[in-house]
């Protein structure tokens, strides 16, 4: 076991000088690695065998067909190795996600005018596959990864295998992305508990008055401002009934770790998922991790460097 | 890369590797048991309905092993009799054929290829005509073509076919050249023998033992000559001479075989002395698995290229090394007025006079007699001769059997038979008359396949007499021709349709001497010929003719010229096939001066264009130009944006420019080092 | 350039003094039909330049103040009941006119903004049901203030690819402002000879798109495009309207300059104006240099076969 490791990490380090990370690449012969198949070796056996049968029993016909399989093992060589130089991989960026989904990395393939067959790409260490046609129209492959916890973590190499035309011959190469992935912590539904942010920079809460973001319709109460009320319903004949208009300038308040009990990662859950219910409903928070404090606002770049916050708390092993 | 796992319905290459090994399986013809034939058939039809859906399961691996145990047990019952090699065939076609009914995975599939690879190598070896090697050829050609469906599972048939087409033209070449040029290795060890051949020549006779003489028109061997073939009357080819009788039976001396032996051991051989007109010719023999070799009498071999494998024995007998397995190709001079008197007196007279102690007392008896009158040994083989032609003698296969004292039986009871009887009573009575007298075994006729050569079948199979008389050797004698001329003259086919006896191995056989059928066949025989001659009869000799063609002298320095320029041509056409093409589209004309403007200018000054525009890159330059040579990259400058952003006018041309601007670079000392700052 | 465009960008210096690309470049985007937006901290001379333009080019001026309480109503027009007549008349909002300046754009709500700038895609506004043509030519200049002040909504990155050019005027230089406190106070005057009329707009308009674009110019745009899409140095790559915005405003940049061909050069003179906002997808920062733009620019060979 301990053994396995250590080769493992010998490869790793070998690997990594020989195919550097990268998030876009074309195969050449540097990163090439080319060979026999198992069904390529019995071929070679067979083929010799057929030539010493040809040779003790003068046999100029098997003779000719040794030769020729042999040739023809030749031409797949260079045909095998031309119709995998020249790939070209391009891996998009990871979007994150929350635990318990699957990341999920696609490689889009750019392929020119004499790749063809199968490509079967995987994860290096893993033994699921996945086959693409190299001739078809939509060369993209879309690897899973399962998530177990949360944090950044680097992607796994991925393995990518031809052996088109007979399958004779093997080529293959192991690309790192250079991606890391981003998980967040499990969403745990819960009540929203935003703190009152202490007053600062002059911002106060504002009063939502004109701020038209039409919202709901409520009945109308005697003291609701005559403003408010939807005249045309009532000109039809209907209810007295108020508009209510969304506030998005809101309570701006912090969510806050420390107010969420003992349980670290129950709290990171509870707060992931308040935070994304916030985001989508377009309110200002800000996020407190005891020391680390994200001031309040309401953008998409926002809630990610919240979840982001969130996912790589207390981890100690920091990309 | 393949898939992993086999789909079970509707996965092409499934169907077409069941199909192959149907065809394969039936093609082999008599080699494959019947019922290993008709589980073949079944597989065949349990993945027809598979394909189609029509069951959704394949069988169980239960079934399918006791399907395999059972097969194994009637296979073993069945094969008694069979060859080493069609025993292999059965259990290969069986194995996969049970494999077929439960393929599943990748490896299945790839395992199923090689093993049909191994097959076709197998009926490579079985059979060596035109047409069979021709089907051969292609069921190893379809099988590439599945193996290629299997990996390239959504392209088009068309282009499937097209791809593999490439693959084989680019691999043709270079097997040809491997072909012809790689040396030949003699065989590493013995080989086991193929189906016994039923027909050809047996080294024992016993004529009283046959009642009808089946008679093959399977081809024994042809004959090429470099003038006009002999008559017929001259075309007997010897094979083996049988020296040892013991009343019934002749079969070839023991001490003939051993000393035989010795002689090739020390390495000794015999050459005759030759005398007179010379005949040069070619023989293609088919297999016989024996060592000798058919020649006309005297046949030496013609070139001492051929000295290695053909050796001459002291009873004027060619043989070989290494028994003829597949078809061997010989060339020979013969010298037919040659006095064959050598040979060693005392082997001969020894091995050629032995008579047994009893038995055939009749013959005895009437030789002495025949003896007295006929003193002379000349006079005593005429006698001999004109017994078997006054006496009412019959030429005929069906003779009745004659067991016991069957010379007595022939000469004075029946007097009915074919060769073999008129050769042993001849040899018999020379013998008992003190005269050395052997029967040679061999051929004689042949028909015309074109004007200079002969093919002679197996039913030209003859036997005649040789008999040492005085000093001038071996004569020939053939009681045969006082009986039969025309089986002499005419060849044994013409005898027997005759006489109504020809019996086929081909239903049609009589068909096939008709009209169309005949110049079928004609054609048929001739590019079968062909065939053996140009591609199964390149062997070693002819390869070193090749190369002492191409090269004069066999030295190793040539040789290995040879060799390596081989060498290079096969990188040559690798290099053809896969060097990456220019990609590139053409560039216009004045893109090109404007890129060579560039490069000049860039020697010139050390900066490199890099990623700047035209304008810029003047810009960049113009400081550290001189005036003449600024003046005229600013015009080349210029017409390249014009021509490139403008609309190009053809008219413009700027090569005087650029020829100017050569001449000024020439003419001012190169500026190296760091450029001026700008 | 051109004789006519050269008196103009004089006027216009006279307005705005050491600004001479940004002003060519306001000037392009006219010219190619397009919407600028211009991005300043207070004070740098937006207004002064809509204004000029707007004089220069003879064009019917309106100018709207976005507040955080603008309705699309106060931009677009109402419908008024006439007492009288007892039916709705239209009343149009300052939208019609044909040179507005949205003012402090991203102080609006988004709702408001997309009242704008949809009008701006569809040059028609439509209200209860009636559909009113906007004035042609047609051009809005928005401004957006940079710095983060709570309270605002930046234009995101799908309505900032509606504007074909972005720029940016900055501080002038020591001289620049030198030259403009000494000067008179009183606004120079403009002469009628020195402007252009809307009907000869139309007409130049119509010939810088009709200048010729060689093969080897859509090359390198598509070369440059597809560079931004393909690494991942670039998280908003260019879309495709960018590169037909790229194409117009490279043909105009070539007409401005009197040329009647598009050379590489006018390309890559335009390129940061016309990439830098879709590129980064969010508001710049102030004072930040285009550097998304020129990384691109940097990394793709005009020339290239």
């Amino acid at each position: 076991m301990v053994k396995n490791v250590a080769i493992r990490a010998l490869a790793e380090r070998w690997l990594k000088k020989r195919i550097s990370p990268q998030q876009t690449l074309t195969l050449n012969r540097k990163n090439i690695f080319i060979f026999p198949g198992l069904f390529g070796l019995f071929y070679i056996a067979m083929t010799m065998c057929l030539f010493i049968l040809a040779i003790n029993y003068q046999n100029n016909l098997l003779l000719f067909m040794s030769q020729f399989l042999a040739s023809l093992l030749l031409i797949t060589l260079f045909t095998t190795y031309k119709n995998f130089s020249g790939l070209h991989f391009h891996a998009k960026a990871v979007k994150p996600v929350f635990m318990g989904e699957d990341v999920v990395l696609q490689i889009k393939i750019a392929t020119q005018k004499q790749h063809c067959g199968h490509l079967e790409a995987r994860w290096r260490h893993q033994r699921q596959k996945h086959l693409i046609d190299l001739e078809s129209d939509d060369t993209t492959i879309r690897l899973p990864v399962s998530t177990t916890q949360r944090g950044e973590f680097t992607l796994p190499r991925v393995t990518f295998s031809l052996a088109y035309p007979l399958g004779l011959i093997r080529c293959w190469t192991h690309i790192d992305f250079d991606q890391n992935y981003l998980v967040y912590p499990q969403k745990q539904p819960c009540a929203l508990l935003l703190s009152s942010a202490p007053v600062e920079e002059g911002e106060q809460q504002t009063i939502a008055s004109g701020n038209d973001d039409f919202y709901a319709i409520q009945p109308w109460q005697k003291t609701d401002p005559l403003h408010r009320v939807a005249w045309k319903r009532v000109a039809k004949g209907g209810d007295w009934t108020t508009k209510v208009f969304s506030t998005p300038q809101a309570q701006t308040g912090y969510l806050d770790i420390a107010e969420h009990g003992a349980d670290v990662e129950l709290a990171l859950k509870r707060l992931s998922w308040q935070v994304d219910t916030l985001a989508r409903q377009g309110a200002t928070y800000g996020l407190r991790l005891h020391q680390l404090t994200i001031a309040p606002a309401n953008t998409d770049a926002h809630r990610k460097a919240c979840l982001r916050a969130l996912a790589v708390f207390a981890k100690s092993t920091t990309l | 890369m393949m898939m992993e796992n086999i789909p079970v319905k509707g996965y092409l290459p499934t169907i077409l590797i069941a199909l192959f090994y149907g065809v394969i399986a039936l093609s082999m013809g008599s080699n494959v048991h019947f019922w290993v034939l008709l589980l073949c058939g079944c597989v065949l039809f349990v993945r027809l309905s598979l394909y189609f859906g029509h069951n959704k399961h394949t069988p169980k691996k239960r079934t399918v092993n006791l399907l395999a145990v059972l097969s194994a047990i009637a296979l073993l019952t069945t094969s008694g009799d069979l060859g080493l090699l069609p025993i292999m065939i059965n259990l290969l076609i069986l194995a996969c054929s049970l494999k077929l009914m439960l393929i599943a995975y990748r490896r299945d599939f790839y395992q199923l290829i090689i093993c049909a690879t191994f097959l076709v190598a197998c009926g490579f070896i079985l059979y060596q005509s035109l047409f069979r090697s021709v089907f051969y050829a292609l069921a190893l050609i379809f099988l590439f073509y599945i193996l290629l469906s299997a990996h390239a599972p959504y392209a088009r048939a068309k282009i499937r076919q097209k791809r593999l087409a490439i693959l084989l033209i680019q691999a043709l070449p270079v097997a040809v050249l491997l072909f012809v040029f790689l040396p030949r290795l003699p065989p590493l060890w013995k080989m086991p023998e193929g189906k016994q051949t039923e027909t050809g020549l047996s080294e024992t006779m016993t004529p009283g033992d046959i009642a009808k003489l089946t008679k093959s028109d399977k081809l024994a061997f042809t004959a090429t000559f470099d003038q006009r073939p002999p008559a017929p009357q001259n075309r007997y080819w010897r094979a083996f001479s049988l020296e040892s009788f013991d009343g019934k039976t002749w079969t070839v001396s023991d001490t003939r075989h051993f000393a035989r032996r010795q002689l090739q051991q020390i390495n000794r051989v015999f050459t005759p002395r030759t005398q007179g007109v010379a005949i040069d010719y070619e023989i293609i023999l088919e297999p016989t698995q024996k060592q000798w070799l058919v020649g006309l009498d005297t046949a030496t071999p013609s070139d001492s290229s051929y000295s290695q494998n053909l050796w001459q024995g002291w009873d004027y007998q060619l043989s070989t090394r290494k028994p003829v397995f597949s078809r061997y190709a010989y060339a020979l001079t013969s010298y037919p007025n040659t006095i064959r008197n050598q040979g060693i007196g005392s082997l001969d007279s020894q091995v050629n006079l032995q008579v047994p102690e009893q038995g055939n007392e009749e013959t005895v008896d009437w030789v002495a007699a025949l003896r007295q009158q006929h003193p002379n040994n000349q006079g005593f083989a005429k006698a001999l001769m004109a017994y078997f032609k006054h006496n009412d003698f019959e030429y005929t296969l069906t003779p009745p059997p004659m067991t016991t004292d069957p010379v007595d039986s022939f000469l004075f009871t029946y007097k009915a038979g074919f060769c073999a009887h008129y050769a042993s009573a001849m040899a018999y009575a020379f013998r008992l008359a003190g005269i050395p007298a052997r029967i040679v075994s061999g051929y004689q006729g042949g028909t015309a396949l074109n004007d200079n050569t002969l093919s002679i079948y197996q039913y030209d199979a003859h036997a005649w007499v040789e008999a040492w008389i005085d000093e001038n050797g071996w004569q020939q004698f053939d009681p045969t021709t006082m009986v039969a001329p025309s089986r002499v003259n005419g060849g044994f086919e013409h005898a027997a349709r005759y006489s109504g006896e020809l019996i086929g191995e081909h239903p049609f056989n009589g068909l096939s001497h008709q009209g169309i059928f005949a110049y079928f066949s004609a054609l048929g025989a001739k590019m079968d010929y062909m065939w053996s001659r140009w591609f199964l009869g390149f062997n070693e000799e002819r390869q070193t003719d090749i190369f002492k063609h191409i090269l004069g002298k066999l030295s190793p320095l040539r040789i290995a010229l040879l060799g390596s320029s081989i060498i290079l041509l096969i990188i040559g056409l690798l290099t053809l096939y896969f060097m990456p093409r220019r990609q590139r589209a053409p560039l216009a004309e004045h893109q090109r001066n404007y890129l060579t403007a560039v490069q000049l200018i860039e020697k010139f000054t050390g900066i490199r264009r890099e990623d700047k525009s035209a304008r810029r890159y003047f810009a960049t330059v113009k400081g550290t130009l001189p005036d003449p040579v600024r003046r005229r990259f600013l015009t080349i400058t210029e017409y390249f944006e014009h021509q490139e952003y403008d609309a190009p006018d053809p008219k413009v041309v700027i090569k005087t420019t650029l020829a100017q601007l050569k001449t000024a670079l020439k003419n001012t000392k190169p500026i190296l080092g760091d450029p001026p700052s700008p | 350039m051109r004789t006519d465009f050269q008196q103009i960008l004089a006027t216009l210096l006279a307005h705005i003094i050491g600004k001479p690309h940004q002003l060519k470049l306001a000037m392009t985007c006219l010219l190619a039909e397009g919407h600028l937006l211009i991005e300043d901290l207070p004070g740098m001379g937006k207004t002064t330049l809509s204004h000029a333009l707007a004089r220069v080019f003879n064009l019917s001026y309106s100018r709207i103040q976005f507040t955080s309480d603008l309705l699309p109503a106060d931009i677009l027009g109402v419908n008024v009941f006439d007492q009288q007549k007892h039916n709705f008349r239209f009343h149009s909002g300052p939208i019609f006119n044909e040179l507005i300046l949205a003012d402090e754009i991203n102080r609006a709500s988004p709702k408001t903004q997309s009242a704008l700038l949809e009008a701006m895609e569809e040059s028609q506004v439509s209200l209860d049901g009636e559909t009113h043509q906007l004035p042609s030519p047609f051009f809005v200049i928005a401004t957006q203030n940079p710095s983060y002040q709570s309270g605002t909504y930046p234009l995101p990155e799908s309505q900032l690819d509606r504007f074909l050019m972005r720029i940016s005027l900055g501080y002038p230089s020591y001289e620049a402002e030198k030259q403009m406190l000494t000067q008179s106070s009183m606004k120079p005057q403009l002469q009628l000879a020195d402007t252009i009329s809307p009907v000869d707009l139309i007409d130049y308009q119509r010939q810088a798109l009709a200048v010729n674009c060689a093969d080897s110019i859509i090359h390198y745009i598509l070369r440059l495009v597809n560079k931004s899409r393909e690494q991942s140095a670039y998280p908003q790559p260019l879309s495709p309207r960018a590169s037909k915005a790229l194409l117009r405003a490279s043909k105009a940049w070539a007409f401005l300059h009197d040329r009647d061909y598009v050379l590489p050069e006018d390309v890559q003179a335009v390129f940061a104006a016309v990439a830098e906002h879709r590129l980064k997808g969010v508001q710049l920062e102030w004072g930040e240099e285009s550097a998304l733009s020129q990384q691109l620019l940097d990394s793709v060979d005009p020339l290239a076969a």
